[in-house]
């Protein structure tokens, strides 16, 4: 069925078909409309969650690590500096292996204070051990929401879903919905046997020594390389209901281009249109929009791209004093043909944009094709004053 | 494609009615995008609320640069700068004093909204469906009664009046 509804209000209806027991959460904006939704949800009874109002997002990832470990779902969503008060349990979370889903409306960490959308918040977090999923539009938000339940539970890994702030979580757009009963048959009741609360109960977090520390880590990150694969048999048993696909990332019109541009989120789809327009006036450009950025798909993107001559990637965040990270993990893809007498050696430039919410104009996406087709560098700073 | 951008004073309105109108208009089968400018959290500031309506998918995110509507709800914000396309505008004055104040020689109607509500944002929303054609004003009534709940009659007299009254 479809609807018209934010970015915000899919996440919350996806939540409310995944049943999830336990939510905390502690409001802060743009994330606020999720769980105002929820809340709404649990006071018309028309989900039986446990939900906990708490001080912080400190105490709202606690608790909802608490009740993980318990053995039940839970869930929680936040922005910006709310996710960097939870740093310090976001990385219990995954050390742990629990599996609980976060939706990240993504918005500028202070300072200056700023409400409005760009990339730092998860960014920030990129090596924490969490899956990270970016969200074009309010469907996609809604999708791997559903998708990243399934996929945390079965991994037993954390999972990040993010939505651009306000662009994507206040914009109304049409979704289409599954029935409820289909998404309760997908993702199924959660129970882990060995949480705290489970028939074989088991210690959660105990002090680990230099005997025994690496090892958890090494699991853990084994667990991330599960997670990829898992990520792709999940997303084609969602594909069976929704008959959406769900792969790592997406290509448009990659195929023939001679430039194209790697961006996640809300701007790809500003990035399509104006591929829509320029491939009209014959120029042979296309996108790579990537889903999923951790774990990491290295060895296919290399492959998508190999064959591509110029190419931009587009960061709303910057890694001060390093490449920005979606740039420099695209270098990393391409390295190995780089250094291959048989590759191709692309020319690769990053870009930043869109910093604190500045807009991003079809008209800026192409100016960066237009440098990149004449063998220029694209604007490094997009739509910044000089 | 139909690019519309609402104008108003945070609070004012201007986000629900291009909400309603992305709602009626999905609701004929199109294809809708409704975002506000600078988030909801503008009180007694300028704002901008933008509505895409297509027969084909909308992938872009862009703000709403050059509009084929713009629809000013607020009469202190009926400046030059905001007349592209055509222009619906609140108004005590006549299209000539308003055409003279701001040179604008486009397409431009004119609607007192405060003489049908005292919340101009649905009058002005009728007023811009009369103008354009571009969803049926039943629609309209149908999707600002579910967001307004218990208010809904005075809107829906609001906008029925209003759309005799547009000039």
């Amino acid at each position: 069925m479809r609807q018209p509804l934010t970015g915000a209000e899919a996440v919350a209806e996806a939540m409310r078909q995944l049943k999830p027991d336990v939510v905390v959460a502690y409001p802060i904006t743009p994330q606020t409309p999720i769980v105002e939704k929820y809340a709404e949800f649990v006071a018309d009874g028309k989900v039986q969650t446990e939900m906990i109002p708490v001080e912080s997002e400190h105490s709202a990832l606690s608790a909802v690590v608490g009740a993980s470990a318990a053995g039940v779902r839970a869930m929680t969503a936040t922005s910006s500096v709310g996710l960097a008060l939870m740093w310090e349990v976001v990385n219990a979370a995954s050390g742990l292996g629990l599996p609980i889903v976060m939706n990240v409306v993504n918005r500028a960490l202070s300072a200056p204070i700023n409400i409005h959308c760009d990339h730092s918040d998860s960014m920030g977090c990129r090596d924490a051990g969490w899956v990270q999923i970016y969200c074009e539009n309010g469907q996609e938000a809604y999708d791997f929401t559903i998708l990243a339940t399934k996929l945390a539970e079965s991994c037993a890994v954390p999972v990040m879903v993010m939505q651009d702030g306000f662009i994507t979580s206040h914009s109304v757009e049409s979704v289409d919905f599954l029935d409820d009963h289909k998404v309760e048959a997908f993702a199924g009741k959660y129970r882990n046997p060995n949480g705290l609360l489970g028939d074989n109960p088991q210690s959660v977090g105990p002090f680990s020594l230099p005997n025994s520390f690496f090892e958890f880590k090494v699991r853990q990150e084994q667990r991330m390389e599960k997670a990829k694969s898992m990520f792709l048999s999940v997303g084609k048993e969602l594909e069976k209901l929704t008959g959406r696909t769900y792969s790592f990332f997406e290509e448009y019109h990659l195929k023939d281009a001679e430039a194209i541009i790697v961006t996640m989120s809300s701007t790809a789809g500003t990035v399509k249109a104006a591929v829509d327009k320029m491939r009209q006036n014959g120029k042979k450009v296309g996108l790579l929009k990537l889903n999923l950025f951790r774990p990491f798909p290295y060895r296919e993107i290399r492959e998508a791209l190999k064959h591509v001559k110029s190419i931009a990637v587009l960061d709303r965040s910057f890694s001060f004093g390093a490449n920005a990270p979606l740039h420099g993990e695209i270098t990393n893809s391409l390295c190995e043909i780089k250094n291959s007498v048989h590759g191709t050696a692309a020319n690769i430039h990053g870009s930043v944009f869109g910093l604190g919410g500045r807009d991003m104009f079809e008209k800026d996406v192409e100016n960066v094709f237009d440098a990149l087709l004449a063998g220029k560098e694209p604007e490094k700073f997009i739509g910044a004053k000089a | 494609m139909i690019q519309v951008v609402f104008h108003a004073l945070g609070g004012q309105g201007a986000k629900s009615a291009a909400h309603v109108l992305a709602e009626a208009a999905f609701s004929e089968g199109k294809e809708i995008q409704a975002f506000p400018e600078f988030g909801p959290e503008r009180r007694g500031t300028p704002v901008r609320a933008f509505v895409r309506i297509s027969e084909s998918r909308i992938t872009t995110h862009e703000p709403v640069t050059e509009p084929d509507y713009s629809v000013i709800i607020d009469p202190s914000m009926i400046t030059a700068d905001r007349m592209k396309g055509t222009c619906i505008v609140n108004s005590t004055e006549s299209i000539d004093e308003i055409r003279k104040n701001t040179g604008f020689k486009g397409p431009l109607h004119v609607l007192d909204a405060l003489k049908v509500s005292q919340y101009a944002n649905l009058p002005m929303l009728a007023a811009f469906v009369k103008v354009s054609g571009v969803v049926r004003i039943g629609s309209v009534i149908k999707h600002a009664e579910e967001m307004f709940g218990d208010k809904a009659k005075q809107s829906i007299d609001a906008i029925k009046k209003a759309e005799g009254l547009v000039r």
